[in-house]
């Protein structure tokens, strides 16, 4: 009789440590996931809050035309950074994938920011796809062809930035994303 | 082997907590990040609302300013839920581009929950306009050959001060028809290409004005002259805004006088041995609808400046500084009478003048688009 409570006993206190050790596994794997998510979430919040910081900028304190370079991937304009007077430049160029050949994800591109002639320097973690564009007084999407004449580019009301962040590595073999997409409206593009 | 398995139990139990604690932890991180994320969003939201605000207030007060940080009172965002904001409204010089400019400089920080924004804003302290109708210190349709008698009038642009603004006046003079310096006045001012000539006698003649074709369109009411409809100035005097008056009796003028003061006299009426008082300032109207009143002897009280606009029907004996302009509207200006004895008394013109007596006008608008020049905005 003794014996068979021993096997039953044994059978429950193996299957709780089966349950357990599965149990740990899922978490493992959750954990795994959610620290990923949120590595991915914290990139892209980052990244919306120093172009949020720097494109609100744009042209303040400066005179003239403050877009001076406008493309999908590119934009330079002009502010003064420092209130001194003297118009400061600043930059974002996307670069390519080889920029990041070191991570695992083969799509994530490096962003770069450039203020004036200093070095580059590289915003964005797990960036996969980014892009500008541009919108005029009337709200409508102006062609990127155009933003080539410094007349179109005074005319430039609004500037949306899309981007997507993916993780670094991927989990089991997907990346889940983070897509962020935001119309940045500077006042000082507006105030004449 | 009971307490062993005892022990596997609660080490896996444990190991399984932490796990799931781990798992909290990034979900709390991730919805306090959106949520500071958010809250950061209306931050900047309350600090560019409240600039808002304040130019408003700035618009309606061109003098108003805060020294020291000041609680924005809540009622003016209480729907917005747990947020302070706090604000200056200081005078300060910015630079654009070399060029050193007289502005304010708005700030504001506004606390939203755990997140703060700062924003400012840079306003050229020189708002307002300078009506395109004043050509000159003294600008008229009619003649002004005995009106000028042997003043100094100088166009040139002076600051409040009295200190010159190089290359940025008016013509001394600017009249529809021929202008000859009968009295010796002292003539001054810039020429159209933008060069300063001081006040002499004989006049450059690049200062002075004559014969320019209005084709038709010479302001024929006070509001014409500043783009107004008519009636606007009549009726910011009326309403008595920052002092304005209006009087039918120039008896009846109480002083000092500022804002609008507006004089209607009846047709043919002249206003003789017209006292202003101690430093007046802003817009002087004497006027009528037939263009028929006429100011005779005009003078303040210990030779103190006028400082400001001043449109009238016709004007002689002018015996007050002015530091501002002078634009009269009838054609039949004094041609016969001579003017002696005010070589004492100057006509400067001044932007800044002019700009500070427009405000009042400007200050009927609602909001602040259009009516303050905003120099850079700092979100």
């Amino acid at each position: 009789m003794g014996t068979q409570w021993d096997y039953i006993g044994s059978l429950v206190i193996g299957g709780i440590v089966i349950v357990i050790v599965l149990s740990i596994s899922n978490t493992l794997t959750t954990t795994y996931h959610r620290t990923r998510d949120l590595i991915s979430q914290e990139a892209a919040l980052h990244l919306v809050r120093i172009l949020e910081h720097d494109l609100y900028k744009i042209g303040y304190l400066t005179p003239g035309v403050p877009v001076v370079e406008a493309d999908s991937t590119r934009l330079r304009f002009t502010l003064d950074v420092d209130e001194d007077g003297i118009p400061d430049t600043l930059g974002y160029v996307l670069g390519d994938t080889a920029g990041l050949s070191q991570t695992t994800n083969p799509l994530d591109k490096p962003l770069y920011r450039a203020l004036n002639n200093e070095e580059p320097v590289g915003v964005a973690i797990g960036l996969v796809d980014f892009s500008f564009a541009y919108f005029d007084t009337g709200g409508i999407r102006m062609e990127y062809d155009s933003l080539k004449a410094e007349r179109h580019r005074a005319t430039i009301r609004s500037i949306e930035v899309a981007f997507k962040v993916e993780p670094a590595e991927p989990i089991d073999t997907t990346y889940i994303p983070v897509v962020i997409r935001r119309l940045i409206r500077p006042r000082n593009l507006t105030l004449w | 082997m009971g307490r062993a398995s005892l022990i596997i139990v609660l080490g896996a139990s444990l190991a399984l907590s932490v796990l799931n604690l781990q798992i909290n932890k990034s979900s709390e991180r991730a919805i306090e990040n959106m949520v500071a994320y958010y809250e950061a969003s209306i931050a900047r939201d309350l600090a560019n609302q409240s600039l808002g605000y304040l130019l408003t207030q700035l618009a309606d007060s061109a003098t108003w300013r805060v020294v020291r940080p000041a609680l924005l009172p809540s009622s003016v965002f209480a729907d917005v839920g747990p947020s302070t904001i706090l604000y200056t409204v200081r005078d300060t010089v910015v630079i654009i581009s070399g060029r050193r400019i007289d502005a304010i400089r708005m700030d504001v920080e506004a606390k939203y929950e755990k997140q703060t924004h700062h924003a400012a804003v840079y306003i050229d302290r020189n708002f307002g306009i300078v009506p395109p109708a004043v050509r000159g210190a003294m600008t008229a349709q009619g003649p002004l050959n005995q009106t000028v008698s042997d003043m100094l009038i100088d166009g040139r642009d002076h600051n409040l001060q009295g200190s010159i603004i190089a290359n940025a006046g008016v013509f001394s003079v600017s009249s529809a028809i021929a202008f000859t310096n009968l009295g010796t006045a002292r003539i001054g001012g810039t020429s159209e290409s933008g060069s300063d000539y001081p006040p002499s006698y004989p006049e450059n003649p690049a200062v002075v004005e004559q014969e320019y074709n209005w084709d038709g369109t010479f302001p024929n009411s006070p509001d014409n002259v500043l783009g107004l409809s008519d009636g606007t100035l009549k009726e910011i005097a009326k309403r008595g805004i920052n002092g304005s008056q209006y009087v039918t009796d120039p008896r009846k003028l109480k002083y000092p006088l500022s804002g609008v003061t507006y004089v209607e006299l009846p047709a043919g009426v002249t206003w003789r041995v017209a006292r202003l008082g101690t430093n007046p300032t802003g817009i002087l109207v004497v006027h009528n609808t037939s263009l028929s009143s006429r100011i005779d002897n005009i003078s303040t009280t210990r030779k103190t400046v006028f400082t400001g606009l001043i449109i009238a029907d016709n004007m002689f004996h002018i015996h007050l500084d002015v530091l501002g302009a002078i634009v009269l509207l009838s054609k039949n200006l004094e041609t016969v009478r001579e003017c002696r004895g005010n070589d004492d008394h100057r006509v400067r013109f001044s932007s800044e003048a002019i700009r500070r007596a427009i405000r009042i006008v400007q200050q009927e608008g609602s909001g602040w688009a259009g009516r303050i020049p905003v120099l850079g905005w700092k979100e």
